[in-house]
C-alpha cells in the first residue's frame, strides 16, 4: 500500500532505495502486462502472449538495473535536498508555530535570553580579570616575594639585605630581580601628566622577557652608574614623539630631571600595572635598612613553588639569627605575580557572580524545558498521527529539535545583544582606573564561543529531552486517547515539581542576598557619621619630591589652592588637612617619632609622660588617625567642639604644641575625667602635646573582613602651623558634588602651578560603600527578581498542565457535587506542598550562603530575620497566586463538557 | 564502434521519446507504441525504453508522476519539461541533416574519388 505522494510530501515521509526499486519493478511489470493484453486482444493465446511480451521486452533485469542506476544517485542527491528542505520547512514551521503562540515564544526566548546575556556578561568580566592570558612570556613561573615582620611595618616588598641573600642562595630561582615603582610629572604643553615610572635592575628584562622595540634598555653598566636615562612606553612615544624612530638621544623632562631617551618599550607593556617610563634602579640606601623594593623570582624549569618556599624559610631563619634579638620575626611569602593585587579587590567575589549567572541559566533552561514539555504534550496527537502515517521517530525528534533550535537561535540573538548592553553598562558603572593594565573589558571572542556552547547545550537539554519524551509513546493508545498516550503527564509532573522546588529555593537565596544588600544600604544612609561627609571633598596633589622638596612650599600651594577654591560658587568653605609627618615645624630636624635602635618606630602613645599607661597605636580598639589641620578645618567639616576649644591660628610654631582629640581618644586615655589640660606624646622621645579641646567622634565607613563598619575612631587633630605634613590636602565643603569640586580645584591649580596634578575624592568612605552595595545589590537583586519571575512562570506552566491533565477527574468531582472553590483549593494545596519544600530549602541554603556576603554588609547580620521572613512570605504569596489563577480556570470547567470530551 | 552505434541509437531514442511526449503525458508502454507506429518498425528491445526514460528524468528533460491507466492500473506517466522541449527543438534539425546525410551516402552508387 502506498500513500499518494502529495500526502507523503506533506507529512515529510522520506523515500528509501527499496522504495525506488519497487516502483521501477512496478513500472516494468505494467509494460509487460499491457503488451500481453494487447497481444491477447490481437488473438494470441494467453500463455503464448505472455512469453512473447517478455521476449519483446528484452533483458528485463538489465533494463531494471539501467533504471536503478539512473534513479538511485539522483535519489540520493534528492535525499540530501529533501533533508535540507525538511530542515528549512521545519524551521519555517517552527517559526510559524512560535508566532502562533506569542506568549509561549516571548517567555521562552526572553527567559533563555536573560540567562545567556547574564552568563556572557558575567563571564566577560570574570575573564578580563582572572583568565585572560598575561602578556608576559614567563608569567606562570614569575613569583613575587614579600617580606613580613611581626611588627607589621615591613614591607611592600623585601629589604635590600634580604634581596641580596635571596639572590645569592635560593636555588629554585634561576633569576631574581629587584624593581621599584615611582611617580613623576611630565609637562606637555601646559598640561601635566602624571607618569608611572618603573625602576629596574638588569636582571629584570630576562625575568619578564622584555625587549625594546626601538633603541635599547638600560644596560647593567648604565644601571650600576645610575645614569639619567629613560626608556619610554609605546604610548608616550606615540603621543609625545609621534612614533618617531629618531627619538633615541632626545631628552625628556620628568619632574625637574633631564633624562636622555635610550629606547622605547614594546606596546602594551606595563608592570605591575602601568608603566610610562623605565629607569635604572638606584643602589640601596645604606642608611635605611628598612627601605624595601619589589622582588621577583623566576622559577627554574622543574622547580616548584614549594621548594622555593622552603628555601626562603631557611633564609628567614638565618637572617633572624643574624639580627639576634633586635629584629622581629621575619618570614617570606610568595605569590604569583600579576594575578594578585587589585584584581582581587575589584571583583572580590567572582564565584558569587558566576554562581548567580549559572543558576539563572539553569533556571531559564529548566523553565523552557518545562514549557517545551507541556507544549509537546499538547501536540501529542499530532505527533501520533504523523508517526502512524510513517514518519520515523528520528524525523519527529528532528522537528522538535529544529523547533528548539529556532527558539534558541532567537534567544541567542537576544542574549548576545543583552550581553553587549550589560558589558557597556558595566563599563559605565565600574571604576575605570586602579586595576592592572591588562584588564580590558569587552566581549571576548572566546567568551562568545563559550556562550555559543552554552546555547548549544541549552538547545540539547531543552530540545532533546522533551523531544524524546514526546515521541516515545504507544501509538494505538495515543491516537485513541487523543491525548496522553504515555508516561508524559507523570514525567512532567514529577520533574516539573522537583525542578520548581529547586528553582524557588535558589531564587529565594538570591532574593535574600539582595535583601541583605538593601538593608545594608538603608542602614548606611541612616548612619550618622557625625559630620556631613557627603558635602566634603578632598583634593590631593601629587607633589614631585624634586620640585617640592621643601614642605613649606607644599603648604604654600595648598593655602593658595584653598583660597582660590573658596571663590567657586559651589564651595562654601575650605580648609587644609594632612596626615602628620611626626615632626614639629622649625623645631629640630629630628623626627618626633624617631626609630628605635631595632629599626622599628615607637608606636606608643604615652599620656602624661606615664609609660605604664602607654598604649601602642597598633593596639587601640580602632585605628587611630592623626590629622594635621588648619584652624578652619573643624568648622569646614562641621565637627562640633564638646569641651575646650578647637585649633586656632595662634597655635603656631614656637607656641606650646596643642592637640584637639576625639571623644573616643579621650575615653581611652582619660576615662575618668576631663582630658583638657592633659598631655600626651607619641614615642618616648616625642614632644608633648597638650589637649586643648575634645570634639565629637567622626565615623568613616570602612571595609573589613567582617563587613563595612562605622566605628568611632580615636582621632587627634594637630595644628598645621606646628606639625609638618608631607601631603597637605584641601578639604572643601561643597553644595554640589565632589566632581564639581574637583573641576574647581583643577581650574584653580592651572593658575597656581600648571604642572601639578590633583585628584578629588569624596570624604568618609560613604561613596565607595554605597557604590559597592548598590552595584552588587542591584545585580543580585536583578538576578533574584528574574529568578522569582521565572519560577512563577514555571509554576504557572506546570500547574496549568497538570490541571489540564486532570480535566476529567475535575469534571467528575464537580458532577458529584464539589464546589469550584473546593476544587481549586485542592489544587493549590497540592502545589503548596512542593512550593513549601522549595521555600524551606531556600531559607536553609540562604542561611549557609549569605556568609559569603558578609564583607559587603553594613550593620546587618547575614541571618537577618526580617529579610528572611519577608522573602518567605513574598514567595509564598506569589506562588499561591501563580497556582490560584490556573486552578480557578480549571474549576470553571463544565462537568458535562469535560466528561463528554472523552 | 559498438559505443558509437550505442550513442547514435541512444540519442535518437531520446529524441523520439521527447517527440512522443509533445502531445501530452504518456506512460512508457504508450511511448513505445508511438515510436513503433511513427518509425514504422519495432523497437529491438522494448525494455531499452525504460533506462532511457529514467535517464531523461534524471537530466530533467522529462518528469514523471504516478497516475491511473485507461484500465485503472497504476502507471508512471511521463511529461516533457521546458528543458526537454528546448533539447528537442535544437537537436531535431541536426538529426534530420544527419539522417539525410547518412541516407544519401548509403544510397549513392558512384565513387567520387
Amino acid at each position: 500500500m502506498r500513500l499518494p505522494s502529495g500526502i507523503r510530501r506533506a507529512l515529510h515521509l522520506r523515500l528509501t532505495k527499496r522504495h525506488v526499486e519497487h516502483e521501477i519493478d512496478d513500472e516494468l511489470a505494467f509494460h509487460i502486462e499491457q503488451r500481453t493484453a494487447q497481444l491477447i486482444a490481437a488473438g494470441a493465446a494467453p500463455e503464448h502472449a505472455r512469453a512473447e511480451a517478455t521476449r519483446r521486452f528484452g533483458d528485463r533485469s538489465a533494463h531494471r538495473e539501467g533504471c536503478v542506476a539512473e534513479d538511485v544517485p539522483a535519489f540520493r542527491r534528492e535525499g540530501l535536498m529533501t533533508f535540507i528542505d525538511d530542515i528549512a520547512t521545519d524551521a519555517r514551521r517552527s517559526a510559524r508555530a512560535l508566532r502562533r503562540s506569542p506568549w509561549y515564544s516571548l517567555v521562552a526566548i526572553g527567559t533563555l535570553g536573560i540567562g545567556i546575556a547574564a552568563v556572557t556578561a558575567i563571564f566577560s568580566f570574570i575573564y578580563s580579570f582572572y583568565w585572560r592570558p598575561l602578556p608576559f612570556p614567563n608569567a606562570d613561573r614569575t613569583l613575587s616575594i614579600v617580606e613580613t615582620r611581626t611588627s607589621g611595618v615591613c614591607c611592600s616588598g623585601v629589604t635590600a639585605h634580604a634581596a641580596e641573600r635571596i639572590a645569592a642562595s635560593v636555588h629554585s630561582f634561576d633569576r631574581v630581580t629587584r624593581y621599584d615603582v615611582a611617580g613623576g610629572d611630565l609637562a606637555v604643553g601646559n598640561q601635566a601628566h602624571l607618569l608611572s615610572t618603573l625602576l629596574v635592575d638588569s636582571a629584570f628584562y630576562d625575568v619578564l622577557g622584555l625587549y625594546p622595540q626601538v633603541g635599547h634598555l638600560p644596560s647593567p653598566d648604565e644601571i650600576r652608574a645610575n645614569l639619567p636615562i629613560v626608556a619610554i612606553s609605546d604610548e608616550l612615544w606615540r603621543s609625545v614623539f609621534g612614533g618617531d624612530e629618531r627619538v633615541v638621544g632626545r631628552h625628556l623632562q620628568i619632574g625637574n630631571e633631564d633624562l636622555r631617551i635610550i629606547g622605547v618599550l614594546p606596546p602594551r607593556f606595563g608592570f605591575p600595572w602601568r608603566t610610562d617610563a623605565l629607569r635604572p634602579l638606584p643602589p640601596p640606601n645604606a642608611n635605611d635598612s628598612l627601605e624595601s623594593t619589589g622582588l621577583l623570582g623566576r622559577l627554574k624549569p622543574g622547580a616548584t613553588r614549594r621548594q622555593a618556599e622552603a628555601e626562603l624559610a631557611t633564609i628567614a631563619r638565618t637572617m633572624q639569627a643574624d639580627a639576634a634579638a633586635r629584629s622581629a620575626r621575619i618570614s617570606f611569602t610568595i605569590r604569583p605575580e600579576m594575578l594578585d593585587r587589585r584584581a582581587n579587590q575589584v571583583l572580590p567575589m567572582p564565584s558569587l557572580f558566576i554562581g548567580a549567572a549559572i543558576f539563572l541559566l539553569l533556571v531559564a533552561c529548566s523553565n523552557v524545558g518545562n514549557l517545551v514539555l507541556v507544549r509537546s504534550a499538547e501536540r501529542r496527537s499530532e505527533m501520533a498521527v504523523r508517526a502512524a502515517l510513517g514518519a520515523s521517530r528520528g524525523r519527529l525528534v528532528a522537528q522538535a529539535l529544529t523547533e528548539s533550535l529556532v527558539l534558541n537561535g532567537a534567544a541567542g540573538v537576544v542574549g548576545v545583544l543583552g550581553a553587549v548592553a550589560l558589558v557597556k553598562l558595566g563599563l559605565i558603572l565600574l571604576p575605570t582606573q586602579g586595576y592592572p593594565f591588562w584588564v580590558r573589558f569587552g566581549l571576548d571572542a572566546r567568551v562568545l564561543a563559550v556562550t555559543t556552547l552554552v546555547v548549544l547545550l541549552a538547545t540539547m537539554t531543552v530540545g532533546l529531552t522533551p523531544a524524546l519524551e514526546g515521541t516515545r509513546f504507544d501509538l494505538a493508545r495515543a491516537i485513541k486517547a487523543g491525548g496522553d498516550g504515555g508516561s508524559l503527564s507523570s514525567t512532567v509532573g514529577r520533574r516539573g515539581r522537583r525542578g520548581l522546588a529547586a528553582q524557588l529555593a535558589l531564587s529565594i537565596v538570591l532574593f535574600i542576598g539582595a535583601g541583605l544588600f538593601l538593608q545594608s544600604y538603608r542602614a548606611l544612609t541612616h548612619t550618622n557619621l557625625g559630620y556631613p561627609a557627603e558635602h566634603l571633598a578632598s583634593v590631593s596633589m601629587f607633589f614631585d619630591p624634586n620640585r617640592y622638596a621643601e614642605l613649606p612650599a607644599r603648604a604654600h600651594v595648598a593655602e593658595e589652592l584653598a583660597d582660590a577654591m573658596r571663590r567657586d560658587r559651589g564651595i562654601v568653605r575650605t580648609a587644609i588637612r594632612g596626615s602628620s609627618a611626626n615632626r614639629l615645624i622649625e623645631a629640630s630636624a629630628v623626627p618626633v617619632n624617631e626609630r628605635h635602635a631595632t629599626g622599628l618606630p615607637d608606636f606608643r602613645i604615652i599620656p602624661d609622660g606615664d609609660t605604664t599607661r602607654a598604649v601602642s597605636e597598633l593596639r587601640l580598639p580602632a585605628r587611630m588617625r592623626q590629622f594635621v589641620v588648619s584652624e578652619d578645618y573643624l568648622a569646614t567639616a562641621r565637627i562640633r567642639v564638646l569641651q575646650g576649644r578647637g585649633i586656632e591660628r595662634a597655635d603656631a610654631a614656637g607656641a606650646t604644641p596643642v592637640a584637639v582629640v576625639s571623644e573616643r581618644f579621650a575615653g581611652v586615655f582619660w576615662p575618668h575625667g576631663n582630658a583638657i589640660g592633659h598631655r600626651f606624646r607619641q614615642g618616648a622621645k616625642g614632644p608633648d602635646f597638650t589637649v586643648v579641646g575634645v570634639v565629637q567622634d567622626v565615623r568613616d565607613i570602612q571595609g573589613g573582613h567582617a563587613g563595612y563598619s562605622a566605628d568611632a575612631r580615636p582621632d587627634v587633630y594637630l595644628s598645621y602651623r606646628q606639625v609638618e605634613t608631607y601631603y597637605p590636602n584641601v578639604i572643601a565643603y561643597t553644595t554640589s558634588s565632589a566632581s564639581a569640586a574637583g573641576a574647581a580645584a583643577a581650574k584653580a591649580l592651572r593658575s597656581i602651578d600648571p604642572q601639578l596634578v590633583s585628584r578629588t575624592d569624596p570624604v568618609g568612605g560613604l561613596g565607595e560603600a554605597r557604590f559597592v552595595m548598590s552595584v552588587f545589590g542591584s545585580v543580585i537583586g536583578t538576578f533574584g527578581a528574574a529568578g522569582l519571575l521565572l519560577s512563577i512562570i514555571g509554576l504557572y506552566g506546570v500547574i496549568a498542565y497538570t490541571v489540564a491533565q486532570r480535566r476529567r477527574e475535575i469534571g467528575v468531582r464537580l458532577a458529584l457535587g464539589a464546589t469550584q472553590r473546593m476544587v481549586s483549593w485542592e489544587i493549590v494545596r497540592q502545589a503548596m506542598r512542593f512550593v513549601g519544600v522549595g521555600i524551606a530549602m531556600g531559607l536553609l541554603l540562604a542561611a549557609v550562603m549569605s556568609r559569603l556576603l558578609l564583607i559587603f554588609l553594613f550593620q546587618v547580620s547575614p541571618l537577618d530575620a526580617p529579610t528572611y521572613a519577608i522573602a518567605a512570605v513574598l514567595f509564598a504569596v506569589v506562588a499561591i497566586m501563580g497556582c490560584w489563577v490556573p486552578s480557578r480556570r480549571a474549576a470553571r470547567v463544565d462537568p458535562m463538557l469535560a466528561l463528554r470530551a472523552e | 564502434m559498438a559505443d558509437t552505434e550505442l550513442n547514435i541509437f541512444r540519442e535518437s531514442l531520446d529524441l523520439l521519446i521527447l517527440k512522443s511526449l509533445t502531445w501530452g503525458p504518456r506512460h512508457g508502454y504508450a511511448i513505445g507504441e508511438w515510436i513503433e507506429h511513427a518509425t514504422g518498425q519495432l523497437l529491438v528491445d522494448e525494455g531499452t525504453l525504460y533506462p532511457a526514460l529514467h535517464r531523461l528524468a534524471r537530466k530533467r528533460f522529462v518528469t514523471s508522476e504516478w497516475g491511473l491507466s485507461a484500465n485503472n492500473r497504476r502507471a508512471r506517466y511521463y511529461s516533457i519539461t521546458t528543458a526537454g522541449h528546448t533539447l528537442l527543438r535544437n537537436h531535431s534539425p541536426v538529426w534530420q541533416r544527419y539522417a539525410e546525410g547518412i541516407g544519401r551516402a548509403l544510397r549513392t552508387t558512384e565513387n567520387p574519388a
